[in-house]
C-alpha cells in the first residue's frame, strides 16, 4: 500500500512538474515582451534593456526555467509585474475567499442533489422521479452567470426597493468578521454554484443507485427483514460512496483553480478574479502561479479520492 | 396443519413490455420438517413465486392465499412481512459472492440480522451467537473470521456463511433459491449436505428452487414441477422419477443426462418456452407437448389427484408418449450432408489431429506469485474422436484450450495441431492453421457481437480466410443455418432476436464455416436449460457422425459429457489426473479426485413404493384471471 502511495505521489509531482515546463515554454513562444510592458511605451532602449535584465530575460530559456524551479522550491513564485508583491503572497490571500465560496456550495450541492438522485432511484418512472429529473435540468441548463444574476435581481434588489436587505449583493468578508458576516455575503455564489452543480449529483446517484438497488445483495438485505430505509441508505448508499467521491474530487480539484464566473458576478476578489486579471495584465509570474496552484488542487485531490477509495473499498485494502 | 399452504397464487409482474404473467394459479402445501423442492427451466416462476409471497417484489401484483403458520402473507402489512423475513423465513441465494454485501464484514452481516429482530441483544452477545451459527456451519476460526469481508472467502465458504446468516435465528423455513446452482459439484454436495444436516438438527422446513430435477431427487421429499409460469405436476419425488405423469416431467426427466445410465441420445423437448407477456388460452405446454389435441390448446386442463398424492394438471389421462430419439434433426444432417460442399474427414490418419506434451503455462505478474495453471499436460486426440476435458472451476481446462487453439503462448512443452507446432508458427501459417481450429464458448449472450447480424457473424471466417462475398458468402452461410437447425430466413435477424438455445447454433455454425477439423467447444451448454441442452447436444453428435469432426469438450459436468465423449481426462489443479475410456471413467475410476467427483455428481433415484396407483378425484385446474383481476 505504502508503495502503491509513493508512486502516486510520484505521479504528482511528475505532472506538476511538466504542467511548469508546458506553461514556461508557452510563454516563451507567445509573442509581446513583458519587459515593454513594465517600462513603458515610451522607455528607451537602454530602459528596456536593463528592465529585461532585472527580470532575467535576455537568458537562455533553459536558465530561466532552472531559475525558477530552483525558487519555486524554495518556495519562491516571483514577484508580480504590475504590483511587485510576491506571486506567493498575492495567491495566499485569495485562497480564502475561493475556498469558502466552494466547501460551502459543496454542502448545498451534496444535500441538494443526492436526496433528488435518492428520491428519483427509489421511484424510478413516476412522478417524483419525474420532477427531480426537471429541477435537476432546470440547474445544469442555466449558464452560471444567468443564475447569478437571477438570484442577485430577485433575492437583492427586488428586496431592496422593497425596503429591506436580505443579503448583502457581493463582495468578501473574512471569516474573522464574524460568522454572519461572512455567510451572508457568500449565501448568494454557494446557491449560484451549488444550484448548477447539484443537477450533476442528481444523476449520478440516481443511475448509480438504481443499479445497486437491483443487486443480490439489496434482495438480501430486504430478505434479513431490514426496514427499507435502512437498506437504501445503509445498504444501498453505502456501495454508491466510491463513484460520487470520485465525482466529488474532481469538482472540488477544479473549482479551487478559481470560480473565475462567481467572483466575477458577486465581486468577490479570490483566485478566479486574480488570475482573470493576471491573464488581461500579462503578469506572467502570477498567471503561472495559478495555472501551478490549479494543477497542484486537482493532483492533491486525485490523490486524496485514491485514499479514500482505500478506505472505503475493503478489497483494495492490504492484508 | 401444514407450514405453508398456497392456494391459487397469481403473479402478474408488470414492465416496459407488457405484464409478464409470471406465475398462473400454482396451489401447494409444505409440511413441517420436509423439503419441498420447485422444479423449472428459466422463465417457470420458481423464483418469482417464493419471492412475491415473501414481499421481495414490491411491484408484483399477487392474488391468491399463502398461508403461513396460520397467517395470510399476501394480505399481510409490509411490516408484518419484515418481522417474518430473517426471524421466522430465511432464505439463501443463488450467487453467495454477489449476495452477500461486498463492503460490510460477515460478521456485521450476520449481527445485523440478530440486531434486528432482537434489537436488545448486547451486541458482544450477538458477535458470539454469529460466531457459533459460523462454527455450526463449518467454517474454520469462527470468530476471527466474522472481520473479514465476503470476498476473502471461497465460493463455498462464501455460501455457508448465507446458510449461517439464514440460520442463526432458527427461522422454521428456509427458502433455498438454486443454492448450489453457482457452486462446484464438489461444492454443491458438501453444501447440500450442510443443508440435510442443518435441517435434522434444528428441524427446519425447506423450499429448494432448482432447475435441476436430479439434484433434488436424494434430497427433496416432494416437488413441484413448473413450467412457464404454470404448475405442471406436484407429488413425492419417488412419484415424479418413476412414474411422471405429466409428459413434461416426463421429457424433462429424458433429456436431462442423468448419470445413472448411459443413453445414446437424449431426447430433447422440441421448441422453446413461451413468452409470458401472453396468458394461452389452454396448457402452456401444449405447444411443445408430443401427446397434445386439440383440447389443450382451448382449454385449461383440469387437475387429477391420485392416491400417491400426485396432483397433475393435463388433459392426457393415459403415460405420456416416449418420443423417439431418433428425430429430425438426423434427417436434416443427412440431408445437409448431400447439399453442402463438406468434405468428411476419412478415418484414421497416420497422425494425431491434437498432440500435447508436457506443456507448462505459468502467469506471471510483478507484483504477485507467479501462477502455474498448467503443470506438466499431456493428450492426444485421434481424428473422429471427442475427449472430453473435466474438471472443477480454476482447474485450468478452459487455459489449456485456449493454449490448444493458438489463442494464448505456453512457458514450456509442445502442442502439434495435425503435426505442425503451433507456438512457432508465423502470423500467416498461424492465421492458415486456424481453419482447422474452431472454438465455440460457453456464454451464448457474451460472446456475439449484438450489433452484427447473424449472417456477418457466421459469414465472417470465410470472408476473412477465403475473400468469399456477395451471393456466395450468403449462400454458403445459408447452409450453415440450415445444417445447425436455424431458419435460413432469419439471416439479416440480430442475436438478441434468439433465444439461448438458437444463439449457441449460431455459435456453432461461425465454428463450422470453415470445415475445421478441430472443433473446442468450452462449455457449450451450461448456460442452457435441460430441455434445449439436450438439442445442442444432439446436434453435436449429429455433426460428428455425419463430418467426422473431432471434438474437444470442455465441461464441468461429468453427466453432459458422458453422453458425448468417447473419452474423458480429468483436471485437478493443473495436471490431468485421469485419462480413460467414457464407460471404463465411470465404472472404474482410479484417482481420488475422480472418484470424489463422480461421488458428488450421482444423485441416486429413490425407489417407488407402490407402483400402482388410481385417481381420486378430477377437478377444475386454476382459472384464467384478466390482468386487473390479479392484485385487486
Amino acid at each position: 500500500m505504502a508503495k502503491v502511495l509513493l508512486q502516486r505521489l510520484g505521479y504528482a509531482v511528475l505532472i506538476l512538474f511538466l504542467l511548469s515546463l508546458f506553461i514556461f515554454l508557452l510563454f516563451y513562444v507567445a509573442p509581446g515582451n513583458p519587459a515593454r510592458l513594465i517600462a513603458g511605451e515610451k522607455a528607451s532602449a537602454e530602459v528596456l534593456a536593463q528592465v529585461t535584465h532585472n527580470l532575467g530575460l535576455d537568458r537562455p530559456i533553459y536558465e530561466q526555467y532552472w531559475r525558477f524551479i530552483t525558487n519555486a522550491f524554495q518556495g519562491d513564485f516571483g514577484y508580480s509585474y504590475r504590483s511587485k508583491v510576491a506571486v506567493w503572497a498575492l495567491i495566499a490571500g485569495r485562497i480564502p475567499a475561493t475556498v469558502s465560496i466552494v466547501f460551502g456550495a459543496m454542502f448545498i450541492w451534496l444535500g441538494i442533489g443526492i436526496p433528488l438522485g435518492i428520491l428519483s432511484a427509489r421511484h424510478p418512472g413516476t412522478w417524483r422521479d419525474r420532477v427531480a429529473q426537471i429541477i435537476a435540468l432546470i440547474g445544469i441548463s442555466f449558464p452560471t452567470f444567468v443564475l447569478g444574476m437571477t438570484l442577485l435581481y430577485t433575492l437583492y434588489f427586488m428586496p431592496k426597493q422593497a425596503g429591506f436587505t436580505l443579503f448583502p449583493a457581493g463582495g468578501y468578508k473574512e471569516f474573522g468578521a464574524g460568522l454572519w458576516e461572512w455567510g451572508s455575503h457568500l449565501i448568494l455564489p454557494w446557491f449560484t454554484l451549488a444550484l448548477v452543480t447539484a443537477a450533476i449529483y442528481q444523476r449520478l446517484t440516481r443511475a448509480q443507485l438504481l443499479d445497486v438497488l437491483g443487486e443480490d445483495y439489496i434482495r438480501t438485505a430486504r430478505a434479513k427483514g431490514l426496514k427499507e430505509w435502512k437498506v437504501v441508505y445503509k445498504h444501498g448508499m453505502r456501495a454508491t460512496l466510491t463513484v460520487l467521491t470520485t465525482q466529488l474530487g474532481a469538482d472540488i480539484g477544479y473549482l479551487l483553480g478559481g470560480t473565475i464566473i462567481m467572483e466575477n458576478v458577486f465581486g468577490i476578489q479570490g483566485v478566479g478574479s486574480l488570475a482573470i486579471n493576471a491573464v488581461k495584465q500579462q503578469d506572467r509570474p502570477v498567471i503561472i502561479g495559478v495555472v501551478l496552484l490549479g494543477g497542484f488542487f486537482i493532483v492533491t485531490m486525485n490523490l486524496i479520492v485514491d485514499l479514500v477509495h482505500v478506505g472505503l473499498e475493503p478489497r483494495l485494502r492490504a492484508k | 396443519m401444514a407450514l405453508l399452504e398456497v392456494s391459487d397464487i397469481y403473479v402478474n409482474l408488470p414492465t416496459e413490455d407488457g405484464v409478464v404473467h409470471a406465475v398462473q394459479g400454482a396451489s401447494f402445501d409444505v409440511e413441517r420438517g420436509e423439503v419441498f423442492g420447485i422444479v423449472g427451466e428459466s422463465g417457470s416462476g420458481k423464483s418469482v413465486l417464493t419471492q412475491a409471497m415473501t414481499g421481495l417484489l414490491p411491484s408484483a401484483q399477487i392474488s391468491g392465499k399463502v398461508i403461513f403458520d396460520g397467517q395470510d402473507l399476501i394480505t399481510a402489512e409490509p411490516a408484518t412481512l419484515r418481522a417474518l423475513r430473517g426471524k421466522r423465513i430465511g432464505m439463501v441465494f443463488q450467487d453467495p459472492l454477489s449476495s452477500l454485501h461486498p463492503y460490510f464484514t460477515i460478521g456485521s452481516q450476520i449481527v445485523e440480522v440478530i440486531k434486528t429482530h432482537e434489537p436488545k441483544t448486547p451486541k458482544k452477545e450477538a458477535r458470539e451467537r454469529a460466531a457459533q451459527m459460523l462454527d455450526m456451519v463449518g467454517i474454520p476460526n469462527a470468530s476471527k473470521r466474522l472481520r473479514d469481508y465476503p470476498h476473502q472467502f471461497s465460493g463455498g465458504m462464501r455460501q455457508r456463511v448465507m446458510i449461517a446468516m439464514a440460520l442463526v435465528l432458527s427461522p422454521d423455513f428456509i427458502i433455498a433459491d438454486e443454492p448450489t446452482t453457482a457452486l462446484d459439484v464438489t461444492i454443491q454436495k458438501q453444501i447440500l449436505d450442510l443443508l440435510a444436516d442443518m435441517r435434522e438438527r434444528l428441524g427446519t422446513t425447506v423450499i429448494m428452487i432448482s432447475h435441476d430435477l436430479s439434484l433434488l431427487a436424494s434430497f427433496a421429499d416432494r416437488a413441484m414441477v413448473m413450467y412457464a409460469g404454470h404448475q405442471m405436476e406436484t407429488g413425492p419425488i419417488a412419484s415424479l422419477f418413476n412414474h411422471p405423469a405429466h409428459p413434461y416431467t416426463s421429457g424433462l426427466l429424458r433429456s436431462s443426462p442423468v448419470t445413472e445410465e448411459t443413453q445414446d441420445r437424449l431426447t430433447p423437448i422440441d421448441g422453446r418456452a413461451p413468452s409470458l407477456l401472453g396468458v394461452p388460452a389452454g396448457c402452456a405446454f401444449a405447444p411443445r407437448c408430443a401427446d397434445a389435441d386439440e383440447r389443450c390448446f382451448t382449454s385449461r386442463p383440469t387437475q387429477r389427484i391420485f392416491d400417491d398424492g400426485v396432483k397433475v394438471n393435463c388433459w392426457l389421462h393415459a403415460d405420456p408418449t416416449l418420443v423417439d430419439p431418433k428425430s429430425e434433426v438426423d434427417d436434416f444432417v443427412t440431408n445437409a450432408h448431400d447439399r453442402i460442399n463438406f468434405h468428411t474427414f476419412p478415418g484414421a490418419k497416420d497422425q494425431p489431429v491434437v498432440e500435447v506434451k508436457d506443456v507448462h503455462l505459468t502467469f506471471r505478474a510483478k507484483t504477485r506469485h507467479p501462477v502455474h495453471v498448467l503443470k506438466g499436460v499431456s493428450l492426444s486426440l485421434e481424428q473422429g474422436d471427442t475427449l472430453g476435458l473435466v474438471g472443477e472451476s480454476g482447474c485450468g481446462k478452459t487455459t489449456l484450450a485456449r493454449a490448444i487453439a493458438g489463442l494464448i503462448p505456453t512457458t514450456s512443452g509442445s502442442i502439434k495441431l495435425i503435426g505442425q507446432e503451433v507456438g512457432g508458427l508465423k502470423t500467416d501459417e498461424w492465421r492458415r492453421m486456424r481453419r482447422n481450429v474452431q472454438m465455440v464458448f460457453q456464454d451464448p449472450y457474451g460472446s456475439l457481437n449484438p450489433r452484427r447480424r447473424v449472417g456477418a457473424i457466421i459469414g465472417e471466417p470465410l470472408r476473412i480466410q477465403k475473400g468469399m462475398s456477395g451471393e456466395d458468402l450468403k449462400h454458403a452461410v445459408r447452409e450453415l443455418m440450415e445444417l445447425v437447425g436455424l431458419d435460413p430466413e432469419h439471416y439479416n435477424r440480430f442475436p438478441a432476436e434468439f433465444s439461448g438455445g438458437q444463439r449457441q447454433r449460431i455459435g456453432i455454425a461461425r465454428a463450422l464455416a470453415l470445415d475445421p477439423q478441430l472443433l473446442i467447444f468450452d462449455e457449450p451448454v451450461s448456460a442452457l436449460d435441460v430441455s434445449i441442452q439436450a438439442q445442442i447436444l444432439n446436434l453435436m453428435k449429429d455433426l460428428q457422425e455425419a463430418f467426422g469432426y473431432t471434438y474437444l469438450f470442455i465441461s464441468h459436468d461429468l453427466a453432459v459429457v458422458r453422453h458425448v465423449c468417447d473419452r474423458i481426462a480429468v483436471m485437478d489443479a493443473g495436471e490431468i489426473v485421469e485419462t480413460a475410456a467414457t464407460e471404463e471413467i465411470f465404472a472404474n475410476p482410479q484417482h481420488p479426485f475422480t472418484k470424489k467427483l463422480l461421488a458428488a455428481s450421482v444423485h441416486p433415484i429413490p425407489e417407488l413404493e407402490e407402483p400402482n396407483r388410481e385417481v381420486v378425484v378430477e377437478t377444475p385446474g386454476p382459472a384464467i384471471l384478466e390482468d386487473a383481476e390479479v392484485g385487486a
